[in-house]
């Protein structure tokens, strides 16, 4: 689910450009020690198949078909940390190139598909694929990998002051569900006839976590999950949130549509600080970027 | 195939950026900062109506006539995001009977996807992706960039010859309980893509470790940021700044 | 006589899993010289041009421009080894034909705007001046080819290196890939298993089977001795 720009709110999203300046940045850290000698063309190819792969559709019965995300796939054969950056970069490339998601949002998008769609698809493999739990640990992660990206989603959009009934999240809920489930088993189609073509194509975790711990692991990535989208299917699950962080302003603006005199100067004052506060957030966001990636340079050639 | 459709969309945004105007001949750094510039005016103003958007709608009119860019097929690129808020526009309709804060959600959403649009239709994507590393992106990421855009057409199309390959030898469509014959052919078929793209990169990396390559990847520094592109960055801040003002006038 | 440009004495190589794919090859380029490299898919023709470029290391004696190959005189080695690969799109990774061009001055440690002029001195040379700004994947395969042995002459070589240059080339872009490598007076070596084309290219040829050189002598002489024609 690519958030276009003009939806979410102006708090959500320069919080979640902030947040996902650091994630990507360490994941640049984490795939450049994880490449031998810089085999970076590996992590462009690779990009460009999942954006074909995207294009593959599967037959899934009833007449429709679906497609792979991709997320954790790429995790469980390059790894979570050229997972992280391959989603990105195509997120910013469909924002780019095909207007699949916004600009300002794209920080929101790379948080939910790149950031969180990745590491809820990698723990469940790294976690229960040595065992005789395999399979379930591939489905495990393609399916949560889509429905911790979903989640993630429907919860910005609500803190957003996007208006939702219970109906309305229960029906995309149950959408999330069956794309989940598809993508969990395409994972698990797509990744075990990668392996019978050559198995050193896929990451084998080192060190074998126990079997309960992983369970446990997955069914609290999966309760987390299912209980943001349920907290964001209840009436007031978070709407005094939503109204400090979106919608305060907006209401403000609907029911006094035609504004008294007397209160031109307070909206001014109030317009000049949001706008001064976004770019501030821009060069807050930029300073970020720019500080993390200094200290990871620094830090790898120290 | 999505991607046959894609592919046409795309080459439309190539032509359109060779061409030579005003903005075409800004750096790309500056027009980069212009456009978020933009998106924060458009952000910022509160869905009150849809008249609103006037101002930042006459801004971006100004730069779609200063480029030259057809308005028509401009227009129609954008428009390939509005189910996305269309949705939400009529679900927040339904749920708060407000129609002028769901269109005016619609058109705030709309007005962010032109300027993207007129953004990539003046600035060539090599040089766009230029600027990202000028901006300080990592060298890493915006070499995933690159890699993608150059190695997407060729993956696809391998992608579509093993599907005709596929097709030829598919006499009529299979009966329903075949269906998992059918599943299995699909994840074999991107298995074995997934395989070429992995042989394609490692033939990639020995072609750039023949030419020098040692790990680090090294890009020309970016040109000078002229002057003229500050004025551009600041005219845009003006005209941004100019646009709020107006929309607080016009409600 | 001059020092040969590539020196190579008993080079074996074994692939990961044991099996030899260079049993002890013997080869010397002089400089200026062209050599046609035929043999069956497989006789290891391709490993071997991969070793003259140190992108495989086996055992052996190899000098290049009277370089042993070593970790330090890898750099040298890989600016005088130019290496045209089979496939111009593995090659061609750079947005566009001049980034692509200057990909290799700006990995030996030449500033960018150097390497922007060299780049645009030899697109000039080889005629693809109108193909700078352009992507590679909508040049023809004549234009990839060309971009591709444009990005390793800016690197002035020694040695030119051709893997199977013909292939995805129509007859016409044959002809015109044959006049550009008799004009280039590099050293060159060319895997083809095309034997018209060798004639025109090269005046030597050697023959690989089973991970040696079987046979060392003229183009026609060899392609006879070893049946190496259609019919």
């Amino acid at each position: 689910m690519h958030i276009p720009d003009g939806i979410l709110s102006v708090p959500v999203w320069a919080a979640l450009n902030v947040a996902a300046a650091p994630g990507i940045g360490l994941a640049v850290r984490r795939a450049k020690k994880g490449l031998s000698e810089g085999q970076a063309p590996l992590l462009g190819v690779m990009g460009a198949f999942v954006f074909a792969a995207q294009c593959m559709n599967f037959p899934v019965g009833f007449g429709t078909s679906g497609h792979l995300l991709g997320g954790a796939l790429l995790a469980m054969t390059l790894g979570p940390g050229a997972a992280v950056i391959i989603l990105t970069a195509i997120l910013i490339l469909q924002a780019l190139l095909f207007q699949d998601g916004g600009l300002l949002a794209l920080g929101a998008n790379a948080v939910n598909m790149a950031l969180i769609g990745v590491w809820a698809g990698w723990i469940p493999y790294r976690m229960l694929s040595q065992g005789p739990l395999r399979t379930v640990g591939i489905f495990a992660g393609g399916f949560l990998s889509v429905l911790a990206s979903a989640a993630a989603a429907i919860l910005e959009l609500r803190l957003s002051g996007v208006p939702m009934s219970s109906a309305v999240v229960g029906v995309s809920s149950l959408v999330f569900l069956a794309t989940a489930t598809i993508e969990g088993l395409i994972t698990v189609a797509v990744l075990q006839a990668v392996e019978r073509l050559n198995p050193g194509w896929l990451r084998q975790p080192r060190g074998t976590p126990g079997r309960a711990a992983g369970l446990l692991v997955t069914a609290a990535i999966l309760i987390v999950a299912a209980g943001v989208l349920y907290a964001s299917a209840l009436p007031d699950g978070f709407e005094s949130l939503a109204h400090q962080l979106g919608i305060a302003s907006r209401e403000r603006t609907i029911w006094n549509a035609p504004l008294p005199d007397y209160e031109a100067p307070f909206f001014v004052a109030e317009w000049s600080k949001k706008a001064v506060a976004g770019l501030a957030g821009l060069g807050l966001i930029y300073g970020i970027c720019m500080t993390v990636g200094r200290l990871l340079i620094r830090q790898r050639s120290a | 195939m999505r991607g046959d459709a894609r592919r046409l969309a795309s080459l439309r945004l190539e032509e359109w950026a060779r061409g030579d105007s005003y903005l075409h001949r800004r750096d790309a750094r500056a027009k980069i900062a212009g456009l978020l510039i933009f998106l924060v005016a458009v952000s910022t103003t509160p869905p009150s109506s849809p008249g609103a958007y006037l101002p930042v709608v006459l801004v971006f009119a100004a730069g779609l006539a200063i480029s030259g860019l057809p308005l028509p097929q401009v227009a129609a690129r954008a428009a390939v995001i509005l189910p996305f808020p269309l949705l939400f526009g009529f679900v927040s309709w339904l749920e708060s009977g407000n129609a002028t804060f769901a269109a005016a959600l619609i058109v705030r959403s709309y007005v962010s996807a032109l300027a993207v649009v007129l953004l990539m239709g003046v600035t060539p994507l090599p040089e766009l992706l230029h600027g990202f590393r000028g901006l300080g992106a990592p060298a890493l990421l915006v070499m995933v960039l690159q890699s993608i855009v150059r190695y997407l057409q060729l993956v696809v199309d391998h992608g579509l010859r093993m599907r005709r390959a596929a097709a030829c030898r598919d006499a009529g469509g299979l009966p329903a309980r075949n269906r998992p014959s059918l599943w299995r052919r699909s994840s074999g078929a991107l298995a074995v893509l997934f395989g070429r793209s992995y042989e394609r990169a490692e033939g990639v990396h020995r072609a750039m470790v023949a030419r020098g390559f040692r790990g680090d990847f090294l890009a020309p520094r970016p040109s000078r940021f002229q002057w003229q592109d500050g004025v551009f960055v600041a005219g845009c801040t003006l005209a941004a700044v100019g646009a709020r003002l107006c929309m607080r006038v016009l409600s | 006589m001059s020092l040969p440009v590539v020196d190579v004495r008993g080079l074996q190589y074994r692939y990961p899993d044991g099996a030899y794919a260079l049993r002890g090859v013997d080869f010397q380029l002089a400089a200026g010289e062209s050599v046609a490299l035929f043999g069956a898919n497989g006789s290891g023709k391709t490993t071997f041009l991969l070793h003259l470029a140190g992108l495989l290391r086996g055992e052996g004696d190899l000098r290049i421009g009277g370089l042993p190959l070593n970790d330090e005189t890898l750099p040298d080695i890989r600016r005088i080894v130019g290496y045209v690969f089979q496939d111009s799109d593995d090659q061609l990774f750079m947005p566009t034909v001049l980034e692509d061009v200057a990909f290799g001055p700006l990995h030996q440690g030449v500033d960018g705007v150097e390497a922007t002029r060299r780049a645009r001195e030899t697109t000039a040379a080889l005629g693809i001046s109108h193909l700078e700004n352009r992507a590679p994947y909508h040049l023809s395969a004549g234009e990839k080819k060309r971009a591709a042995i444009a990005g390793v002459l800016v690197m002035t070589p020694d040695v030119l290196v051709f893997d199977e240059p013909t292939t995805f080339l129509d007859p016409p872009g044959q002809g015109d890939l044959a006049r550009l490598l008799q004009e280039l007076p590099q050293a060159k070596l060319i895997a083809t298993h095309d034997v018209s084309f060798a004639r025109r290219v090269a005046q030597r040829a050697i023959f690989f089977a089973g991970g040696r050189i079987a046979g060392d002598g003229p183009v026609e002489e060899i392609a006879d001795r070893f049946h190496w024609r259609l019919d």
